[in-house]
């Protein structure tokens, strides 16, 4: 019975037109199109206007779903459908009110793409923005790495003011400027940090390390500091702690140093703390928490979320402890990239206590340290040398040159992996290519003989470039030990090499 | 008797297809969006004075999707030209247009297709450069329904186009 009733209320809504071989109606039951009969189809409305080429096609069916047609300002939505049949003869047009059951859809359609555009927007938008802040991040980059190099000529000129017989008070001011152009290559430093970090530059360099060694290095220089301030400082490592581990130390160092200056210089009077504590242990993996603790001003509530950011200085106190406030957010950063996190619980007045928590692998192999390196390869005779050149022909010449047995060879193309090497390790000689993308050769030897690491400032260093006549002298000048001019013979390569190792 | 000419508008939704026509048709403007569902039909009368003749264009406002595949085939058939629009802030409407492009061809290898990028007024000259360097196929018009900026050239065009056809 449903299924009759149904059936019937369909039916109200088909509305028959026939249509002659001419295109006139000559039958109409159709309640849009009232007035239709006798009139060329066409004319009826210009939906008709664009099929009627389809009568001539024999025994066919066409739908045409949902047409929106507007007449005597109502609107309706129908499904028409036009039916043909011998050649010659009268088509039939059946049209079909769907209005109600459109206009349903048509809500469900006009949140479906409302939603969906408004989150398409927010994608572009959201990329559009991160694009900008890429942008941003590679000028601060670029512009700090351009800076850096003038500071660090003022520095290389200071150090030749200061070795010229200079007054007592004239003495008293170039240390002024020393320091405070120290503070500049510190802040630069920084800055390039955080916006290596941001461009995803930043390079997580992995060794095996004895952590005790770190926590060694850093209590030293934190000794040295509290005493100007007459503040004690105390370290202390849990017992649990395997002695050699896999990470990237010199980025501990890093976040351990920015943290402890940073609690010293909020401390006016009693102890600063470092302690290393093993928060959980498995076969292969540690993680340990490093707490710093000091007995400082301390850190208002509502300020604690917001010390972490870059530029960030407590309330008032800008004047007493200047600064740009970097250290933190570098922390912050670094952490992120060492998946890493940071805790911070404070009392105004009474001091700070940051918690950090580092993952790190067990060392299964522990490595020699450095001093059994040095006996081990002066046994076997092998010299380490490096060499960076951006030009990969280098690599295969100096490789048929320089004997394998006697040599051991690592290749780099730029300043700054030339200063990362460095770091990681202990080469007997440096040569280098005054033509470095970037850092170039000239700015890296600078770079290498004004650096207070005591590993590699004074490494010999040949410098070898094309044009001879221009650079040999500023080379020199900048305290490489010897130059070679391009292209040079195999023997006056060893020649130079026996000349700057003893 | 007066030239008739089906042209049909198709694309993603949200484009401007609708807007398009009605700032064509009814010089009018809308920030409103209202969907389209299936098809409007319009009809607006162009003179071309080169050729002294009238030509009527029958305008099919063809509902926009994600995908112009997903279109019911008989709302194509009989096309004389098409005006595939996209709109220039939304790069989802423009990922696809070569492929979008050679299968309306397929379909219809004999209309005219003028490709539009609408909203023009969203963007500044120098992003419409860049995208007009970004996409590969010819962009025939950077329209605005909004600002009426090259909507009745972009009609003119292809309704000259469509009566020497
Ligand atoms: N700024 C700007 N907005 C526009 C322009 N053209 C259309 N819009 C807006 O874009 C939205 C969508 O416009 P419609 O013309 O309905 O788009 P459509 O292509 O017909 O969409 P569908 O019918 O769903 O396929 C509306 O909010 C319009 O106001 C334009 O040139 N500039
Ligand atoms: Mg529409």
């Amino acid at each position: 019975m449903l299924e009759h009733y149904k059936k019937s209320q369909l039916n109200v809504f088909n509305q028959f037109i026939i249509i002659d071989k001419e295109k006139i109606v000559i039958q109409n039951e159709s309640l849009l199109f009232k007035d239709a009969i006798g009139k060329q189809i066409n004319a009826v409305h210009p939906f008709f206007e664009t099929v009627n080429f389809l009568s001539i096609k024999k025994n066919e069916e066409f739908y045409f779903k949902c047409v929106n047609i507007n007449l005597k300002n109502q609107h309706h939505i129908i499904d028409i459908t036009i039916k043909t049949f011998e050649k010659d003869t009268n088509s039939l047009i059946i049209i079909d009110d769907l209005t109600q059951h459109y206009n349903n859809l048509q809500k469900t359609t006009q949140i479906r793409n409302e939603n969906l555009i408004n989150s398409q927007l927010l994608k572009y938008k959201n990329q559009i923005l991160k694009e900008k802040e890429l942008f941003k991040n590679q000028f601060i980059r670029n512009f700090s790495h351009e800076i850096k190099i003038p500071v660090n000529s003022i520095n290389r000129m200071c150090l030749l003011l200061e070795n010229s017989n200079l007054s007592q008070n004239q003495l008293y001011t170039l240390n002024v400027i020393t320091n405070i152009n120290n503070q500049l290559k510190h802040i630069l430093n920084d800055i390039l940090d955080i916006s290596k970090i941001e461009t995803g530059y930043f390079k997580i360099r992995t060794s095996t390390f004895n952590i005790c060694n770190i926590i060694g290095h850093i209590e030293s220089m934190a000794k040295q500091k509290c005493l100007d301030k007459q503040l004690k400082f105390v370290s202390k490592i849990d017992k649990n702690c395997p002695n050699f581990i896999e990470g990237d130390q010199f980025r501990l160092t890093q976040i351990l140093t920015n943290l402890i200056e940073n609690a010293i210089k909020f401390t006016d009077s009693g102890t600063v703390k470092l302690e290393v504590i093993v928060k959980s242990k498995t076969e292969n993996m540690v993680i340990l928490n490093f707490k710093i603790s000091d007995t400082g001003i301390g850190i208002e509530k509502k300020e604690l979320d917001a010390i972490f950011n870059g530029f960030y200085q407590l309330k008032n106190n800008s004047i007493k402890y200047p600064g740009i406030g970097l250290g933190l957010a570098i922390v912050k950063y670094l952490l992120v990239a060492l998946k890493g996190n940071i805790t911070v619980e404070s009392k105004l007045k009474e001091g700070s206590l940051f918690t950090i928590a580092l993952p790190y692998k067990i060392s299964k192999n522990q490595i020699p340290d450095k001093k059994l390196i040095r006996e081990k390869k002066q046994s076997i005779n092998a010299r380490k040398i490096l060499i960076a050149d951006p030009f990969s022909k280098a690599k295969t010449e100096i490789e048929t040159i320089l004997n394998k047995k006697e040599y051991i060879l690592n290749f780099v193309e730029s300043g700054d992996e030339v200063i990362e090497s460095l770091y990681r390790s202990n080469y007997d000689a440096l040569i280098m290519n005054t033509k470095l993308p970037k850092m170039d050769g000239i700015e890296t030897i600078r770079y290498i003989r004004l650096s207070e690491e005591t590993s590699f400032k004074d490494i010999p260093v040949i410098m070898v470039s094309e044009n001879a006549i221009d650079e040999k002298e500023v080379c020199i000048k900048n305290k490489a030990n010897t130059f070679i001019k391009k292209p040079y013979s195999k023997d006056l390569l060893i020649e130079k090499i026996k000349s700057i190792i003893t | 008797m007066k030239i008739s000419k089906k042209v049909v508008l198709i694309g993603h939704f949200g484009v401007g297809k609708s807007s398009l026509i009605r700032r064509f048709v009814e010089n009018t403007f809308s920030d409103d969006y209202k969907v389209t569902i299936g098809v409007h039909i319009f009809k607006k009368s162009v003179p071309i004075p080169e050729e002294g003749k009238d030509v009527s264009l029958v305008i099919w406002d063809l509902e926009g999707n994600d995908d112009i595949r997903e279109t019911r085939l008989s709302y194509l058939l009989g096309t004389n030209a098409y005006i595939y629009v996209f709109d220039v802030s939304r790069p989802t409407t423009y990922k696809d247009i070569d492929s979008d492009i050679l299968y309306l061809k397929e379909k219809c290898p004999t209309a005219p297709i003028k490709i539009v990028g609408n909203k023009e007024d969203l963007l500044t000259k120098k992003q419409i450069g860049d995208l007009n360097e970004k996409i590969e196929s010819f962009i025939d018009f950077f329209t605005s329904a909004k600002t009426g900026n090259k909507v009745d050239e972009l009609f003119s065009k292809l309704a000259l186009e469509l009566i020497n056809k």
